[in-house]
């Protein structure tokens, strides 16, 4: 049942893709796919190229997702195997939403970090406490891992 | 060459963490006359510790979801209707109080966030040619559900949407993201009526009268929802741990009864003055920092035990079946020792060896003491572990042996050893009767069965008349065969503790004489259910009559010295424990 709506929700990313994101799936499998988000130009990773990896549950939709970076990147949302803490992607799942919402999410995520409820404790405090410096090691780890 | 290859883990790691309650009886006896027979439960007097109160699931949302709603409108809120009571009850977490606060302190915002709007229209209507949004499907013929919101989707989606939504006790809200509003109990409860296979019996239903609480009897998200509003009260609220019982235990009052695991909301009752008078039987975490209550003598009697409305015994601290004569601490590194593998850790070091190479641990089964390791081919001697190489290629001759180091690590396997042994003694003894209660269960509950056949047989030719009255000593025996055996397994759980006081002699007497009343009792039961003796069984009942009443008598005075003997010897601190074993 599942394979309907991604495939649809796969045709509509390809009609219509949202701007700064792409996504499909790796090979064969419908389950599973990639995607790409541009690092926005408002925030420190902008000029960066950040992959995730989306693994479909089987009973997609009414499961979330399951999203993680696989490139690297300094946030205080995103721990280091790039898992993300965000509400939609767990208990503020909503079968109405989708693939190319969720990505649009990550991508206000990484110009609005969410420092009060964060994956990296501290990364957290660093944003908070010195800002300047946070823009400077995350502007570097884009650098780094995502150019 | 050799045999050799790595251990097997599979040593009853299973077995051991696989602990399983029975049912002191199973429902269908429950038509038959209850007349309490004593039980170490009757025996100790625990409510001067505290006061309980059974309920099913049933009657717990009845009395504090359903009845609660119902008041509220009949004193309240009359202007209000009950499904949107229960949704601000729900929102609120069940708080009247709060209900009516809200209600006038600012009705807008309360409305708004139970997600009840001022026009109601939902809707499940049949629809021709639909493709729904979620489930992308092409329906030409299909179910559809909208709330007031108008936001349509098929009710395949909506089905699955609310079983998802279901495990966290909460209101169910539209599928759209942006709209807040609530699907009402009942039409979560009609929609998964569409789906649901069983029919309801129309017989009884007629007899019902439809009240408030009928309509709701079945209701799924009220269940839920009871579910997770009972573990957010974990020291008010304890279910009974047997499989498939739906009932809970209240703690109403609490006088001087301390419990293990207290959560936030267990300090309402308890004041400190009371806990500094509390007894330190149970060990308590809490009490640990206060004061050295590991040197006071224990009391069993102080065992919170309890019984949930279908008379399964358990306990109110541990919420585990009733464990007397063990105290609560005991129980506690009991179940941790039977789960972790700390034994099977301890039978590999008994019994195998480490490649000196890998460390992958080698069993030798036979052969000769030249090894080769599975996992890396390090070929070494089994004797001194040194290289092979390094004993020539001649006939085998281990030179290199040290006696004082082969000595120590003898040794260290010869304690390892023993100390398995000791606990593999216990456990089988406390696993043996674990299973034996099975087996029991089973067997009564067959002897029931023909039993009940037998009687009604019986009233309807007129042929004797013998009432239920009767054949209470059957019942009587399957509750002592079961309390029994619990008592008898628990006992194992205690004996592995004991240090080896002169005392703890008597308790092994003790035990031994419970152990055989219970073996004499369970075997009268087996030879009754014996195939052979098929067409006599209900003769085989009556004929041993006399010694079934006689020996649940015995089981049950047995059970009862065995506590007893417990409670005096570790309150004398004739008897003691040992938890570093």
């Amino acid at each position: 049942m599942s394979s309907k709506r991604i495939n649809k929700e796969l045709a509509d990313l390809g009609r219509d893709p949202p701007s700064s994101c792409s996504a499909g799936p790796v090979g064969d499998d419908l389950y599973h796919w990639q995607a790409s988000i541009m690092g926005p130009a408002d925030s420190p990773y902008a000029g960066g190229v950040f992959f995730l990896s989306i693994h479909f549950p089987t009973d997609y939709p009414f499961k979330p997702p399951k999203i993680a970076f696989t490139t690297k990147i300094y946030h205080p949302n995103i721990n280091g195997n790039g898992n993300i803490c965000l509400d939609i992607l767990k208990d503020q799942w909503s079968p109405a939403l989708t693939i190319s919402k969720v990505l649009l999410s990550i991508c206000s995520l990484l110009t609005d970090a969410n420092p009060d409820d964060p994956l990296v404790p501290e990364i957290a405090h660093i944003y908070k406490s010195d800002r300047a410096k946070y823009e400077a090691t995350a502007k570097e780890w884009t650098k780094k891992y995502a150019v | 060459m050799s045999e050799e290859g790595s251990i097997d883990y599979d040593f009853d790691e299973d077995e051991a963490s696989d602990f399983s309650f029975e049912s002191d009886y199973d429902d269908q006896n429950d038509n038959m006359i209850d007349t309490p027979i004593e039980s170490p439960k009757d025996k100790t007097d625990i409510s001067k510790l505290a006061k309980f109160k059974k309920w099913t699931t049933k009657e717990f949302i009845n009395e504090n979801f359903i009845n609660a709603a119902v008041k509220l409108q009949n004193l309240q809120l009359p202007q209000c209707n009950l499904e949107d009571l229960l949704i601000m009850l729900h929102q609120l977490k069940w708080q009247s109080e709060e209900v009516i606060n809200n209600y006038y302190d600012n009705y807008d915002k309360l409305m708004n966030d139970c997600g009840i709007p001022k026009v109601k229209n939902n809707v499940i209507k049949e629809k021709l040619e639909y493709s729904c949004p979620i489930c992308c499907e092409e329906y030409d013929n299909i179910k559809t559900f909208q709330l007031s919101c108008g936001h349509e989707y098929c009710i395949n989606c909506y089905h699955s949407y609310l079983k998802t939504q279901l495990t966290n006790g909460q209101l169910i809200r539209c599928i759209d993201t942006s709209c807040n509003l609530t699907i009402p109990h009942l039409l979560t409860q009609e929609i998964f009526d569409l789906f649901s296979q069983d029919v309801r019996d129309p017989a009884q239903d007629f007899f019902e009268v439809p009240t408030a609480n009928s309509k709701y009897a079945h209701n799924m998200l009220l269940s839920s929802a009871a579910r997770s509003y009972i573990n957010s009260k974990k020291s008010k609220y304890k279910w009974c741990p047997a499989p498939d019982c739906e009932n809970l235990v209240e703690l109403v009052d609490n006088y001087a009864l301390h419990l293990d695991n207290d959560d936030d909301d267990f300090d309402e009752y308890l004041s400190d003055e009371e806990s500094t008078l509390l007894d330190p039987s149970t060990n308590n975490v809490k009490d640990k920092s206060k004061s050295p209550s590991v040197d006071r003598p224990i009391d069993i009697s102080l065992t919170p035990i309890v019984s949930c409305g279908t008379d399964h015994q358990f306990c109110y601290n541990c919420q585990y079946e009733n464990h007397l004569p063990c105290p609560c601490n005991i129980v506690r590194s009991w179940i941790k020792k039977c789960k972790d593998d700390s034994e099977t850790a301890n039978w590999i070091e008994a019994n195998t060896h480490n490649c000196p190479k890998c460390l992958n641990s080698i069993e030798k089964n036979g052969g000769c003491n030249h090894m080769t390791c599975r996992t890396c081919n390090y070929e070494f001697c089994w004797i001194c572990f040194k290289e092979w190489s390094i004993h020539g290629s001649q006939f085998f001759k281990c030179n290199n042996f040290d006696k004082s180091e082969k000595d120590a690590i003898e040794l260290n396997q010869k304690q390892k050893r023993v100390s398995l042994q000791r606990y593999l003694h216990y456990y089988k003894r406390f696993a043996v009767h674990e299973s034996s209660m099975k087996g029991d269960m089973k067997a009564l509950d067959k002897i029931n069965q023909r039993m009940e056949s037998f009687m009604s047989e019986q009233s309807k030719q007129n042929l004797s008349n013998l009432s239920w009255t009767d054949v209470q000593f059957l019942k009587d025996a399957f509750k002592a065969l079961t309390n029994g055996r619990k008592t008898l397994k628990w006992s194992y759980c205690f004996g592995f503790y004991m240090k080896e006081l002169i005392f703890a002699e008597v308790f092994e007497q003790t035990q031994e004489h419970l152990n055989r009343v219970v073996e004499d009792l369970s075997k009268i039961v087996e030879e009754i259910n014996d195939k052979k003796n098929n067409d006599r069984s209900t003769e085989l009942i009556m004929k041993n009559k006399k010694a079934l009443i006689s020996l649940t008598n015995a089981v049950t005075k047995g059970q009862q010295s065995l506590i007893q003997c417990a409670e005096s010897g570790l309150k004398e601190e004739r008897l003691k424990f040992d938890l570093s074993i």
